[in-house]
């Protein structure tokens, strides 16, 4: 394909264009130009691949930068941290953010939350939902079949509930992951009408277990300390 | 045996809420109790000690969530970073992990920061790598694996080959891994450059450089 409007666009005039800066000559060239829009295309596919792969590939992590500003690291990891500050503007402005925060006294009262219906959709949890429950899987006597649940990223949950003395639920968790490694220290937290009733660590066997809760409404969420979270939908906690 | 170690957990955790209440009202107030309460749920790993714990600070989690910069423009739920914040707070301090905190003051300290790095790594998960649109972000705890890491190390480093001038290399990490448009580049480093057109030039010389390269044309493809 050849340039219908020659002389064709320079290199530095797609370099222009790839920021967005172009003089209006070189927009108008484009706009009639298939041989050089092509071309810038081309240029525009290259250079996102590249930032693609390198977006903050050797950024320490915000917990590093964290652990760094307390000074916890190593005084070797230390000197790596400062030569990396010294030329990464992101993580440079991501301490001095941590700096402010640390400084900040907040005042006690916190804002209220919007309520449910006008909150923004969470990103950041990751929703499980009931599957039909199998009478075959009950695994003990006198406990119904557990409930089950699962998320769209692979995650299923096995709650098994067991009547205790007082009229109490016994609670009874498996989880079970592609990454099963990853969910091992994870914090079960367990609220019934949104006011936490029981917190429980998750083992490396992917299980956790709950001695006694009333049976109400119950809410389940689970949430691994780099962010991963999940959140079951309130389930009725009888056996 | 300390004052202390004989409450019981019921006796614990009421004695915490109060001392709390009046650290709240900046009275003078005793720490042993909170502290007591935070060595039983994380150094001995009992859940009902850190039911406790965290009924008792919850509020105050929530509240340092709200007041942290990047909570309004992240869109996300309060709940959701103090369960992360949570959740990162027993996972360093469970077990032995608790003898480096000696203090009320340490251990408190290291649940505001960890308010700090939900956030921070939310935020930074969230921004999209530059061929994303936004709809399609990874969800939170995006992580480049091990094999991406590998790809862009020895990208970079057909990068520096390339470029041998060091601000040359820092420009194209300013634009290439940080992603920063020109003002952002100019205010993080204004005695480098002094306005985005010097900039664009020199973006555009660098391009050239790396364009013609077929090694770099091959790692990045």
């Amino acid at each position: 394909m050849e340039c219908s409007s020659p002389p064709p666009l320079t290199d530095d005039q797609l370099s222009a264009a790839l920021d967005q800066a172009a003089a209006p000559d070189v927009i108008d060239h484009l706009a009639s130009c298939a041989s050089c829009a092509a071309r810038l295309e081309a240029a525009q596919q290259a250079e996102q691949s590249m930032r693609s792969a390198l977006y903050r590939w050797d950024c320490p992590t915000p917990q590093t930068i964290a652990d760094y500003h307390l000074g916890r690291p190593s005084a070797e990891e230390q000197r790596a941290i400062v030569r990396h500050l010294e030329t990464c503007a992101r993580c440079s402005e991501e301490l001095a953010e941590l700096v402010l925060f640390m400084r900040d006294e907040a005042a006690l009262a916190a804002p209220a939350e919007p309520s449910p219906a006008r909150r923004p959709a969470s990103r950041g949890w990751s929703l499980a939902r009931l599957l039909p429950r199998v009478p075959a899987l009950a695994l003990r006597g006198g406990a119904g079949a557990p409930l089950m649940f699962e998320t769209d990223d692979g995650v299923t949950i096995f709650l098994e509930l067991q009547p205790v003395a007082g009229g109490q639920i016994e609670l009874r968790g498996q989880l079970v992951a592609d990454d099963q490694d990853g969910w091992a220290g994870a914090l079960a937290e367990l609220r019934q009408s949104g006011i936490l009733r029981a917190t429980a660590a998750i083992d490396d066997l992917g299980t956790f277990r709950v001695a006694a809760l009333p049976p109400q409404p119950t809410e389940l969420r689970v949430t691994r300390a780099d962010g991963r979270a999940l959140r079951l939908p309130e389930f009725e906690l009888a056996s | 045996m300390s004052l202390v170690d004989s409450f019981s957990l019921d006796d614990l955790t009421q004695r915490c809420a109060s001392e709390t209440e009046k650290f709240n009202r900046r009275e003078p107030s005793d720490a042993r109790f909170c502290f007591e309460l935070l060595r039983r749920a994380l150094a001995d790993e009992m859940s009902d000690a850190f039911t406790r714990v965290y009924q008792i600070y919850e509020r105050q989690v929530l509240v340092w969530v709200h007041s942290h910069s990047g909570f309004a423009r992240s869109g996300e739920s309060a709940d959701y970073f103090g369960s992360t914040a949570w959740s990162k707070f027993y996972f360093a301090l469970c077990g032995p992990k608790f003898d480096s905190f000696p203090s009320l003051q340490q251990v408190l300290a290291y649940l505001k920061l960890c308010v700090h790095t939900a956030i921070a790594q939310y935020l930074r998960d969230q921004q999209p790598a530059p061929t994303m649109p936004l709809d399609d972000a990874p969800n939170a705890a995006h992580l480049p694996d091990l094999g991406t890491r590998i790809v862009a190390a020895e990208l970079w480093r057909q990068i520096e080959q390339l470029l041998t001038d060091r601000r040359d290399r820092l420009l194209a990490r300013c634009a290439f891994v940080e992603d920063l448009k020109p003002r952002q580049i100019v205010k993080a480093y204004p005695t480098f450059w002094k306005d985005e057109r010097e900039i664009s030039v020199e973006l555009y010389r660098i391009r050239r450089l790396l364009r013609n390269d077929p090694e770099l044309r091959r790692l990045a493809s």
